[in-house]
């Protein structure tokens, strides 16, 4: 095997360009090789589809890890929910002799079959573990000292911690240590493995933006000039989130939310704007100013 | 009897006559590592420490130990499936799983959230939750990325219906012919 599968999902390439752009062009610059996956689908979102009906969850899932089997290629992505799914569809079926009959007695009508013979990767897993952080520190041409972060890993990546098998879920390093391998510094803060709030947007608008209020607060408490994400969800609820809490009159913060390869792209010294950074709702300008200044 | 197999019909996402039953194993598992009740899932939840409405160790109590058949909608579609319960769980009782089991439940039996179903249409219509946009294929052709490659569509499409989900798109239908 060489390289990975790259399962882009939906909302970063159709909506969140930017993080496709970092991710490929620091991953390229790290000599990861990534082969686009054809075919695929939604992964299918853990939360939505997951809670329609386990079953179609599974064999969306099923069928999606198949297409990367084919290409004999360990799956790598880019976002926390199509790493829950697939991981954890991945790591079911593999386990359970039985379920994994029924769902290919699915796939079966469509020419295709589980085998259970790849491993489905996350972005952060990749960076820490084959790459490393040495090999980042050795890669940084811009030193983001002064940079204060605030690491949001999200739930999807850390939770349930028996499958995911990513960090411990309680305290999480390994995002810390990519950030400080930049030279920026990770900041301590309150309810650093909250969730971001994104789940539940569908169901309670408030409820939903409460909890990314109350991260911010807390970002905020502790001097953060930023937030550093490894999930599009996330990013969006941070991101579009302040907008709206602005524009509902609670809270006046505009804090910067990168994902995690623009940070270590800025290091790398790639080019913002080609990164796409000027497509946040947050403006990263004041950030910048301050690595630049 | 009867009494049981109709609870235990709560936990798993049953396509009656489809091709996949799967039953949750948290019955068997429960009565391995019973839940004493402690609270630490919802001791340990943002959802009940905002709103008292929703209260995992009450979901567990009730579905898992009382075997009661009334699903509590709306309070079970507060959950953020953040897992952090299942972290917490002295007994690995994954109270969010059972919420994921109970919302398949509730779902058969009609209560389909909007957002979810829109969901559904979407994958049905492109193989993605999320509509291509003209100003996001300009955006990545700027950031020189490829086009986003097609979802095999029909596929999706045929495992949609041999799961009998397809019986939610037809409201949509509806909806549009009555605008």
């Amino acid at each position: 095997m060489s390289g990975y599968a790259l399962f882009l999902g939906c909302m970063i390439p159709l909506r969140l360009p930017n993080m496709e752009a970092s991710a490929r062009k620091v991953l390229e610059s790290l000599d990861i090789k990534l082969v686009d996956m054809k075919e695929t689908s939604c992964c299918p979102d853990p939360v939505g589809i997951q809670s329609l009906d386990y079953a179609t969850w599974l064999s969306l899932g099923a069928r999606n890890i198949s297409i990367a089997e084919d290409m004999n290629l360990d799956i790598l992505t880019l976002c926390n929910g199509c790493f829950e799914t697939l991981k954890t569809v991945n790591e079911i079926l593999k386990k359970d002799g039985s379920l994994r009959e029924k769902v290919n007695a699915v796939l079966d009508g469509l020419g295709r079959s589980f085998r259970g013979k790849i491993e489905v990767r996350h972005l952060i897993e990749v960076l820490y573990k084959d790459v490393g952080v040495k090999k980042i520190k050795e890669n940084v041409v811009t030193d983001l000292t002064g940079v204060n972060a605030a690491t949001h890993y999200g739930c999807h990546v850390l939770r349930p911690s028996s499958i995911l098998k990513v960090d411990d879920p309680d305290e999480p390093r390994i995002l810390d240590e990519l950030v400080e391998a930049t030279g920026a510094r990770s900041v301590s803060y309150l309810r650093k493995t909250l969730c971001c709030g994104a789940t539940i947007r569908g169901i309670s608008k408030d409820t939903s933006l409460d909890l990314t209020y109350e991260k911010i607060k807390q970002a905020k408490r502790s001097h953060a000039d930023c937030f550093i994400v490894l999930c599009p969800t996330c990013f969006n609820q941070f991101d579009t989130g302040q907008v709206e809490l602005r524009s509902s009159g609670k809270g006046d913060s505009s804090l910067p939310v990168l994902y995690l390869p623009e940070l270590i792209g800025i290091a790398f010294g790639m080019n913002a704007e080609e990164m796409g950074l000027g497509l946040h709702k947050i403006k990263t300008k004041s950030l910048l100013e301050k690595v630049f200044q | 009897m009867q009494q049981h197999k109709e609870s235990a019909a709560a936990y798993s996402t049953h396509e009656q006559g489809g091709p996949i039953s799967v039953v949750h194993k948290h019955e068997s598992e429960h009565s391995t590592r019973p839940c004493y009740q402690c609270g630490s899932c919802t001791g340990g939840c943002p959802i009940a420490k905002r709103n008292a409405e929703f209260n995992p160790r009450r979901i567990v109590q009730r579905f898992l130990m009382k075997r009661e058949d009334k699903i509590p909608s709306p309070s079970i579609w507060l959950c953020l499936l953040c897992h952090t319960c299942i972290e917490r769980c002295p007994q690995e009782v994954k109270p969010s799983h059972v919420i994921v089991a109970l919302r398949n439940k509730a779902t058969q039996d009609g209560d389909v959230k909007d957002y979810i179903r829109e969901e559904l249409n979407q994958i049905c219509a492109t193989g993605w939750t999320i509509p291509s946009m003209p100003a996001i294929a300009k955006r990545r052709e700027t950031l020189g990325l490829p086009p986003m490659p097609a979802a095999n569509v029909d596929e999706v499409r045929n495992i949609i219906k041999a799961m009998g989900l397809d019986k939610f798109l037809e409201d949509r239908k509806e909806r549009e012919t009555e605008k």
